[in-house]
Protein backbone atom coordinates (compact mmCIF):
# COMPACT_ATOMS: atom_id res chain seq x y z
CA UNK A 1 0.00 0.00 0.00
CA UNK A 2 1.24 3.36 -0.76
CA UNK A 3 0.32 6.67 0.93
CA UNK A 4 1.67 10.32 0.68
CA UNK A 5 1.99 12.11 3.36
CA UNK A 6 -0.50 14.87 1.96
CA UNK A 7 -3.00 12.12 1.38
CA UNK A 8 -2.21 11.07 5.36
CA UNK A 9 -2.63 14.67 6.50
CA UNK A 10 -6.16 14.94 4.44
CA UNK A 11 -7.23 11.86 6.32
CA UNK A 12 -5.48 13.68 9.52
CA UNK A 13 -7.82 16.47 8.63
CA UNK A 14 -10.94 14.98 8.26
CA UNK A 15 -11.10 12.99 11.00
CA UNK A 16 -10.19 16.55 12.99
CA UNK A 17 -7.07 14.76 14.97
CA UNK A 18 -5.66 16.90 16.89
CA UNK A 19 -1.70 17.17 17.48
CA UNK A 20 -0.45 19.56 20.41
CA UNK A 21 2.46 20.52 18.86
CA UNK A 22 3.20 20.49 15.04
CA UNK A 23 6.29 18.46 15.46
CA UNK A 24 4.47 15.71 17.39
CA UNK A 25 4.11 12.11 16.26
CA UNK A 26 1.28 11.50 17.79
CA UNK A 27 -2.30 12.88 18.04
CA UNK A 28 -5.57 12.54 19.68
CA UNK A 29 -9.03 11.51 18.49
CA UNK A 30 -12.09 12.82 20.21
CA UNK A 31 -15.12 11.98 20.19
CA UNK A 32 -17.41 14.32 22.26
CA UNK A 33 -14.42 15.81 23.72
CA UNK A 34 -12.90 12.02 24.58
CA UNK A 35 -9.49 11.14 23.86
CA UNK A 36 -10.96 7.64 21.45
CA UNK A 37 -7.43 6.90 19.69
CA UNK A 38 -4.15 7.68 19.43
CA UNK A 39 -3.13 8.20 15.88
CA UNK A 40 0.44 8.48 14.71
CA UNK A 41 1.22 10.89 11.50
CA UNK A 42 5.09 12.05 10.39
CA UNK A 43 5.28 15.61 9.64
CA UNK A 44 7.06 16.14 5.75
CA UNK A 45 6.11 15.99 2.20
CA UNK A 46 7.30 12.40 -0.26
CA UNK A 47 5.47 9.11 0.38
CA UNK A 48 5.35 7.40 3.65
CA UNK A 49 8.25 4.59 3.00
CA UNK A 50 7.97 0.77 3.58
CA UNK A 51 4.99 -0.67 5.68
CA UNK A 52 4.30 2.94 7.03
CA UNK A 53 1.04 2.88 5.25
CA UNK A 54 0.44 -0.03 6.77
CA UNK A 55 0.96 1.04 10.62
CA UNK A 56 -0.86 4.24 10.25
CA UNK A 57 -3.87 2.45 8.93
CA UNK A 58 -3.62 -0.12 11.80
CA UNK A 59 -3.56 2.99 14.29
CA UNK A 60 -6.64 4.06 12.81
CA UNK A 61 -8.28 0.67 13.46
CA UNK A 62 -9.72 -0.59 10.39
CA UNK A 63 -9.71 -2.66 7.14
CA UNK A 64 -8.36 -2.12 3.82
CA UNK A 65 -11.59 -1.11 2.19
CA UNK A 66 -12.39 1.52 4.81
CA UNK A 67 -8.79 2.66 4.98
CA UNK A 68 -9.19 3.65 1.09
CA UNK A 69 -12.86 4.83 1.76
CA UNK A 70 -10.96 7.20 4.15
CA UNK A 71 -8.27 8.26 1.79
CA UNK A 72 -10.56 8.53 -1.08
CA UNK A 73 -13.13 10.89 0.29
CA UNK A 74 -17.01 8.79 0.39
CA UNK A 75 -16.49 7.64 4.22
CA UNK A 76 -17.01 10.71 6.57
CA UNK A 77 -15.79 11.50 10.04
CA UNK A 78 -19.32 10.40 11.59
CA UNK A 79 -19.19 7.03 9.45
CA UNK A 80 -15.35 6.58 11.01
CA UNK A 81 -16.60 6.91 14.24
CA UNK A 82 -19.89 4.43 13.63
CA UNK A 83 -17.29 2.18 12.78
CA UNK A 84 -15.16 3.00 16.20
CA UNK A 85 -18.60 2.37 18.00
CA UNK A 86 -19.33 -0.68 16.20
CA UNK A 87 -16.17 -2.07 16.69
CA UNK A 88 -16.25 -1.34 20.65
CA UNK A 89 -13.78 1.13 20.46
CA UNK A 90 -16.12 3.96 21.26
CA UNK A 91 -18.94 3.38 24.39
CA UNK B 1 21.77 -12.55 2.53
CA UNK B 2 23.95 -10.80 4.84
CA UNK B 3 21.14 -9.27 8.13
CA UNK B 4 21.25 -5.74 7.90
CA UNK B 5 19.45 -5.98 11.40
CA UNK B 6 22.33 -8.12 12.90
CA UNK B 7 24.63 -6.09 11.98
CA UNK B 8 23.59 -2.75 14.67
CA UNK B 9 24.14 -3.01 17.78
CA UNK B 10 22.80 -0.04 20.84
CA UNK B 11 24.81 0.59 23.89
CA UNK B 12 21.41 1.22 25.93
CA UNK B 13 19.65 -1.95 24.68
CA UNK B 14 19.64 -5.51 26.24
CA UNK B 15 19.40 -8.12 23.88
CA UNK B 16 16.65 -10.52 24.58
CA UNK B 17 17.80 -13.89 25.45
CA UNK B 18 16.41 -16.62 23.64
CA UNK B 19 13.36 -14.57 23.03
CA UNK B 20 11.82 -15.88 19.38
CA UNK B 21 9.45 -13.37 17.28
CA UNK B 22 6.68 -14.12 18.65
CA UNK B 23 4.02 -11.63 16.79
CA UNK B 24 4.26 -10.41 13.93
CA UNK B 25 1.31 -8.48 12.29
CA UNK B 26 0.85 -8.72 8.51
CA UNK B 27 -2.01 -7.32 6.45
CA UNK B 28 -4.68 -10.49 5.51
CA UNK B 29 -4.28 -10.44 1.78
CA UNK B 30 -0.43 -10.34 2.27
CA UNK B 31 0.78 -13.76 1.18
CA UNK B 32 3.48 -15.46 3.96
CA UNK B 33 6.23 -17.51 1.13
CA UNK B 34 8.21 -18.46 3.36
CA UNK B 35 9.72 -17.87 7.02
CA UNK B 36 13.23 -18.35 8.10
CA UNK B 37 14.35 -18.02 11.47
CA UNK B 38 18.71 -17.32 12.78
CA UNK B 39 20.10 -17.34 15.90
CA UNK B 40 22.95 -15.44 16.32
CA UNK B 41 24.41 -13.61 19.95
CA UNK B 42 21.19 -14.60 21.91
CA UNK B 43 18.99 -12.91 19.41
CA UNK B 44 16.57 -14.74 17.27
CA UNK B 45 16.20 -12.92 13.64
CA UNK B 46 12.90 -13.88 11.26
CA UNK B 47 13.33 -13.34 7.90
CA UNK B 48 10.09 -12.88 5.82
CA UNK B 49 9.49 -13.09 2.34
CA UNK B 50 5.72 -11.31 1.64
CA UNK B 51 4.65 -11.72 -1.65
CA UNK B 52 7.95 -12.12 -2.55
CA UNK B 53 9.18 -8.89 -0.68
CA UNK B 54 11.36 -9.52 2.18
CA UNK B 55 10.87 -8.50 6.05
CA UNK B 56 13.47 -9.08 8.54
CA UNK B 57 12.69 -8.72 12.00
CA UNK B 58 14.04 -8.92 15.23
CA UNK B 59 13.38 -8.03 19.14
CA UNK B 60 15.20 -6.24 21.43
CA UNK B 61 14.41 -4.05 25.06
CA UNK B 62 15.31 -0.87 25.96
CA UNK B 63 15.76 0.44 29.11
CA UNK B 64 16.40 4.19 28.56
CA UNK B 65 13.75 6.91 26.82
CA UNK B 66 16.93 9.42 26.82
CA UNK B 67 14.87 11.78 28.08
CA UNK B 68 15.35 14.44 30.84
CA UNK B 69 11.97 14.42 32.65
CA UNK B 70 10.68 10.64 32.26
CA UNK B 71 12.77 7.29 32.81
CA UNK B 72 11.65 3.48 32.12
CA UNK B 73 11.24 1.45 35.53
CA UNK B 74 11.81 -1.65 33.70
CA UNK B 75 13.37 -2.39 29.88
CA UNK B 76 10.49 -2.75 27.18
CA UNK B 77 9.92 -4.87 24.42
CA UNK B 78 10.94 -3.10 20.92
CA UNK B 79 10.25 -5.26 17.97
CA UNK B 80 12.49 -3.77 14.66
CA UNK B 81 11.02 -4.48 11.63
CA UNK B 82 13.16 -4.16 7.97
CA UNK B 83 11.54 -4.56 4.60
CA UNK B 84 14.66 -3.08 2.88
CA UNK B 85 13.98 0.69 2.99
CA UNK B 86 12.47 1.53 6.11
CA UNK B 87 13.10 0.12 9.85
CA UNK B 88 9.95 0.41 11.81
CA UNK B 89 10.32 0.32 16.00
CA UNK B 90 7.25 -1.10 17.29
CA UNK B 91 6.38 -1.70 21.09
CA UNK B 92 3.01 -3.55 20.39
CA UNK B 93 2.15 -3.63 24.26
CA UNK B 94 1.33 0.54 23.72
CA UNK B 95 0.36 -0.28 20.16
CA UNK B 96 2.88 2.66 19.47
CA UNK B 97 6.10 2.65 16.51
CA UNK B 98 8.79 5.07 15.18
CA UNK B 99 10.58 4.95 11.96
CA UNK B 100 13.40 5.91 9.83
CA UNK B 101 16.10 4.77 7.37
CA UNK B 102 18.60 3.78 9.67
CA UNK B 103 17.62 1.58 13.07
CA UNK B 104 18.52 3.28 15.92
CA UNK B 105 16.74 6.87 14.54
CA UNK B 106 13.54 4.37 14.53
CA UNK B 107 14.22 3.41 18.02
CA UNK B 108 14.78 7.02 18.77
CA UNK B 109 11.38 8.20 17.52
CA UNK B 110 9.94 5.10 19.13
CA UNK B 111 10.89 6.09 22.45
CA UNK B 112 10.21 10.42 21.34
CA UNK B 113 6.32 8.66 20.36
CA UNK B 114 6.36 7.02 23.35
CA UNK B 115 6.80 10.55 25.89
CA UNK B 116 4.55 12.20 23.45
CA UNK B 117 1.68 9.99 24.25
CA UNK B 118 2.36 9.37 27.62
CA UNK B 119 2.23 13.52 27.80
CA UNK B 120 -0.83 13.54 26.44
CA UNK B 121 -2.82 11.12 28.16
CA UNK B 122 -1.90 11.93 31.59
CA UNK B 123 -3.53 15.11 31.30
CA UNK B 124 -6.66 13.79 30.42
CA UNK B 125 -9.64 12.93 32.89
CA UNK B 126 -11.28 10.36 30.67
CA UNK B 127 -10.24 8.25 28.05
CA UNK B 128 -11.78 5.33 26.24
CA UNK B 129 -11.25 2.24 27.05
CA UNK B 130 -8.07 1.40 24.75
CA UNK B 131 -6.25 4.13 26.23
CA UNK B 132 -6.91 3.08 29.37
CA UNK B 133 -5.41 0.57 28.83
CA UNK B 134 -2.23 2.08 27.10
CA UNK B 135 -2.07 4.20 30.51
CA UNK B 136 -2.19 0.87 32.81
CA UNK B 137 0.49 -0.36 30.94
CA UNK B 138 2.45 3.35 31.24
CA UNK B 139 1.93 3.23 34.87
CA UNK B 140 3.61 0.11 34.76
CA UNK B 141 6.75 1.03 32.73
CA UNK B 142 7.42 4.74 33.11
CA UNK B 143 7.73 7.59 35.98
CA UNK B 144 9.40 10.85 36.40
CA UNK B 145 12.67 11.46 37.28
Amino acid sequence: MQLKKIEAQAIINKLQIEYRHKKHNYGLLRYKGKPILSVYFSHGRGDMPGKVPDKFKQSLKINENDFENLKNCPLSREEYIEILKEKGFIR
Amino acid sequence: MVSRLGELTATNEYLSPNRIQDKTIYDAEDIIDKTTETKKDSVMYNFTVINQKSLECKNVFIDSLNNEVYKLKKPIPVCIEYDGETYIANNYDLGLYGYDDMELEAIEDLKKSIIECYEDLKTETELSPILKRMMVYYKEIIEEK
